[in-house]
């Protein structure tokens, strides 16, 4: 066990991965295949992502995530939301799970996204962190989470996301949950291909970019590939379409550390016309 | 057409070219000639196979999906009517087709396919060049030494000298010689009785039949993607972030002074529409210093050959083709639509067997005098990908490979991608391809390239490499890795106005410079590089380029070292005009030799030059160029360099006393 916890910390402090402590993580193989650059999209995973783009989504989506960080179980990353549209505004719900019994870290948010204008959507989530660690005891908190996207023409769309700004503790003594903010900018060149650029910087951490491409090679296949930086990463991955069905998956690989295989699936109910 | 002046692509692809491979003598008198040379007689695109686009890619204008787009599409739809129509060819988007203007033409009389013999014999360009230059302050080397003295000195004179005389029919039949003589060789005196201290001739004729090419004399080949063979300028990371993949032609003159990177001896391509086959021998003498395993034994071995050609001082020429290198071997490429596979080996046999130096980074480099390499390759196009790659192998089970993804995703998005890993204890003598070495084992990385179009006149172009060295390398005791990310922002809103702006970083680990320890141990090192470059055309007779560029070069534990270079060049051509002038004033400031910056110059024709600036001071240049008559071009080239923080220049025998350092250079030219 005293094994496991030392390579677990190694691993942390190696990668600078930043799993320890609640960091909010960019959630969804299509984003993660991208390099992490998902702040402008709208998909059943913006709950995770930008809260804001969610106020783009039209219909009921659930979506579930998956990863195997360094193909390390201790180091899994699971997360699952659900996006509901309504009159007046969205709403959403979502959980996730990160790391093994000796050390986990839990997060669930709930969030409210709505246009401003045609343009213009925001948000708002609140969120519960809370941390585990063996011999350690159990620590939680509250905090939030905000959104912003601008679609500046049909083709730029720009966001940004803070989360944390109060800056709460994380539950455990003079721990501060982190605070971060992301900005990020999208470009559709083509029908066929989708640009995305982020950077994202933590107090306490160096800035990280991250970019990346999707190449819609027929509706039923996309093919993604992304790079970020800090710690450098390289990224592919694959979607499948299958009419409201979405089957994506990626792989991150880390120049010391290797490879991290990610899936998520989502369903958006489509209402019958 | 003369190209004094224009900024183009091929004098920032060497720069950065240079820059990279820092150490090395590289070969890029080949890339400036083949440029003049399309530019004088540029590609018929209503003739040409897929042979005569080669040139074109070579020149890194063109990819093989956008070769194979052009031929497609006049197979399709007949002939080019007018160069205009490129517009309407997919996967080229406009700055390509304006690049490609001064290399091609439209010609619709279609007859001429089939050169005449007679044309191709005695209907081309006869040039013959002569060339000299001096350093003007007087280098220690050259100073009076005393009879008796033991100390080292250059044997000749400071002049460089070089000549050639060249036939050649745009890139299908050429024959020629050259002759060069560094400073300090000497001249058809004492070591040099011959004259020259370098000849190289060529005779190459490239064919559209069964016979494709033949070379009698020096030659360059490339086979797959340089893990075999792949002579003259390599390809590398730059900001032409599609440029890295090998897809000229396979066997081509040497026209170059390079006193080692080449084969001498005979070559010949040949094979049907969908079978070539090389098949090629070379025999030469190259330099190595031979060593003896002890006094009393027969034994001998070298520690390394080829090096640098210069043969000025006793030693130097003591070393002097020491070594007979024989090589031979061949190649076979299938080509079945648009899939090509192909199959390579490669014999060596040196007189004297290799020995490298007992050093822990040499552990596994190639020793003895036999080596045999082998490989196969493959290039494969679908639509708007293109995949190819190649694995190698040596006599002793060393291997690599490489394997690369180019797709023309969109008009506004183009992607490239390449893998490699070589073995560190991987051996091929004449390998150069893709890496972040200057060698072809030891490394395994990924890189990927993307240039986006976002809107008329602006482009971004990137790329991040990661790369790993499993052994331990020259001033890197352990295993390391790095990486590279470059960002280049174009705009470019008509023909005479172009600005760019590049930040390139490049991380990697190497040994401790402040080092109190028993053992080497490696840290980080950090250089970012950030350039402004402006060019304007103000006036039909008037170009300006303006750079500003700042270095700064990071080790673990130590301060930033920080380098700085701003220039200004002011170019005068006016059309019809005999004369021509090209002036340069830079100034530079650099903390130390990690800071330096690199700059590429304008020259007399066909040379280049591209020195890296450090310490402080300025640097100035001028150049005119005199049309005497038609056919008879002289030029001169003055150009000095003063330290304002240093009262002696360079080291060793180069060592100038002073704050001044100076050349001439003069070339005359003969066309008719």
């Amino acid at each position: 066990m005293k094994k496991k916890l030392l390579l677990f910390f190694s691993v942390c402090m190696h990668a600078m991965a930043t799993l320890a402590g609640n960091e909010p993580q960019s959630i969804g193989a299509k984003t993660n295949a991208m390099g992490g650059a998902g702040i402008t999209l709208a998909d059943p995973f913006s709950i995770f992502n930008n809260q804001a783009a969610m106020a783009f989504v039209k219909d009921i989506s659930v979506g579930i995530f998956s990863e195997r960080r360094f193909m390390m179980s201790e180091l899994g990353y699971n997360a699952g939301g659900v996006i509901l549209p309504t009159k007046s505004g969205v709403f959403g719900v979502s959980v996730s799970y990160s790391g093994f019994d000796v050390y986990n870290e839990k997060k669930a948010g709930l969030s409210y996204a709505r246009l401003f204008s045609k343009k213009i959507s925001g948000s708002i989530q609140f969120d519960y962190l809370g941390t585990s660690i063996a011999e350690y005891g159990n620590g939680s908190t509250f905090t939030f989470e905000a959104g912003l996207l601008v679609k500046i023409t049909d083709k730029f769309s720009t966001g940004a996301h803070v989360f944390n700004p109060v800056r709460v503790n994380s539950g455990f003594i003079d721990e501060k949950a982190p605070t971060v903010l992301k900005l990020g900018i999208s470009y559709e060149a083509s029908d066929k291909v989708w640009l995305a650029a982020e950077a994202k910087k933590d107090i306490d951490q160096a800035v990280q970019l991250c970019a990346g491409l999707e190449y819609r090679v027929i509706d039923a296949l996309h093919l993604r590939a992304g790079f970020g930086t800090n710690p450098a990463l390289y990224t592919f991955g694959a979607g499948i379409n299958v009419a409201q069905l979405k089957i994506d998956m990626a792989a991150t690989y880390h120049q010391v550390l290797g490879v991290s295989p990610q899936l998520s699936i989502s369903y958006a109910f489509v209402k019958k016309k | 057409m003369d190209t004094t002046g224009d900024s183009n692509k091929k004098d920032d692809y060497i720069e950065q070219l240079i820059e990279k491979d820092d150490n090395s003598v590289g070969d890029y008198e080949g890339l400036v000639d083949l440029d003049k040379n399309l530019r004088e007689r540029p590609v018929n695109l209503n003739a040409a196979f897929d042979e005569d686009m080669k040139p074109l890619h070579e020149l890194g204008l063109l990819t093989d999906i956008q070769i194979n787009a052009i031929i497609t599409y006049r197979e399709k739809l007949g002939n080019f009517i007018s160069i205009y129509e490129l517009q309407s060819v997919p996967y080229l988007d406009l700055e390509t087709i304006r690049n490609l203007f001064p290399y091609v033409r439209v010609n619709s009389d279609i007859s001429v396919v089939q050169v005449k013999t007679k044309d191709l014999l005695f209907d081309g360009d006869y040039t013959m060049l002569i060339r000299a230059q001096q350093i003007l302050e007087e280098q220690k080397g050259f100073t009076e030494v005393d009879s008796g003295s033991t100390a080292s000195h250059y044997l000749g004179s400071p002049l460089n000298l070089y000549a050639r005389y060249r036939y050649q029919y745009n890139t299908k039949f050429s024959y020629g010689i050259t002759g060069q003589k560094d400073a300090g060789e000497e001249f058809f005196k004492g070591t040099q009785k011959q004259g020259f201290d370098f000849y190289s001739f060529h005779l190459y004729y490239r064919g559209n039949n069964f016979l494709k090419a033949i070379a009698v004399g020096d030659y360059e080949l490339k086979f797959g993607q340089g893990l075999l063979a792949a002579s003259g300028f390599g390809i590398s990371k730059s900001s032409m972030v599609m440029t890295v993949k090998y897809g000229g032609r396979t066997l081509k003159p040497y026209t170059s002074t390079n006193e080692f990177n080449f084969f001498r001896g005979g070559a010949v391509v040949m094979g049907t529409k969908n079978i070539s086959l090389t098949a090629f021998i070379s025999s030469k003498k190259i330099d190595g210093n031979i060593g003896k395993v002890d006094t009393l034994d027969e034994d001998v071995f070298v520690t390394s050959v080829g090096g640098d050609g210069l043969h000025r001082t006793e030693s130097e020429v003591a070393d002097k083709n020491t070594v007979h290198q024989t090589v031979t071997g061949g190649n076979i490429d299938f080509k079945i639509h648009s899939l090509s596979l192909g199959a390579s080996v490669i014999y060596s046999k040196y007189s004297v067997p290799l020995s490298p130096s007992l050093e822990p980074y040499n552990e596994f480099r190639f020793t003895g005098d036999q080596l045999t390499t082998g490989g196969v390759h493959y290039d494969w196009q679908y639509r708007n990908f293109n995949l190819f790659g190649e694995a190698a192998m040596d006599q002793d089970g060393g291997k690599a490979l490489l394997s690369g993804l180019l797709i023309s995703v969109d008009p506004r998005v183009d992607l490239s991608f390449i893998y490699r890993n070589y073995g560190k204890d991987f051996h091929s003598l004449y390998a150069n391809a893709f890496a972040e070495s200057s060698t072809v084992d030891n490394e395994s990385g990924m890189y990927s390239g993307i240039i986006i179009r976002p809107a008329r006149a602006w482009q971004i172009a990137a790329y991040a490499d990661f790369f790993n060295k499993p052994w331990l390398d020259y001033g890197i005791d352990a295993p390391s890795n790095g990486l590279d990310l470059l960002t280049q922002v174009t705009f470019k809103p008509n023909k005479v106005l172009e600005v760019y702006a590049r930040w390139k970083n490049e991380a990697k680990q190497q040994n401790s410079s402040v080092n109190n320890e028993p053992l080497d141990y490696i840290v980080g090192v950090r250089k970012q590089n950030l350039r402004f470059n402006l060019s304007y055309k103000a006036s039909s007779s008037f170009t300006l380029h303006s750079r500003a560029e700042w270095v700064f070069f990071k080790e673990e534990k130590l301060s930033t070292q920080y380098g700085f270079l701003a220039y200004q060049d002011l170019i005068y051509h006016r059309l019809g005009s005999p004369l021509q002038l090209t002036a340069r004033i830079c100034l530079f400031d650099a903390d130390d030799y990690d800071a330096r910056i690199y700059a590429y110059e304008n020259d007399v024709l066909y040379a280049y030059s591209v020195p890296a600036f450090s310490n402080r001071g300025m640097r100035f240049y001028a150049i005119a160029r005199y049309t005497v008559t038609r056919g008879v071009d002289v030029w001169i080239r003055y150009a000095q360099t003063y330290y304002s923080n240093l009262t002696v220049i360079g080291s060793g025998l180069d060592e100038i006393n002073g704050d001044t350092k100076s050349e001439v250079k003069v070339e005359v030219r003969f066309k008719f």
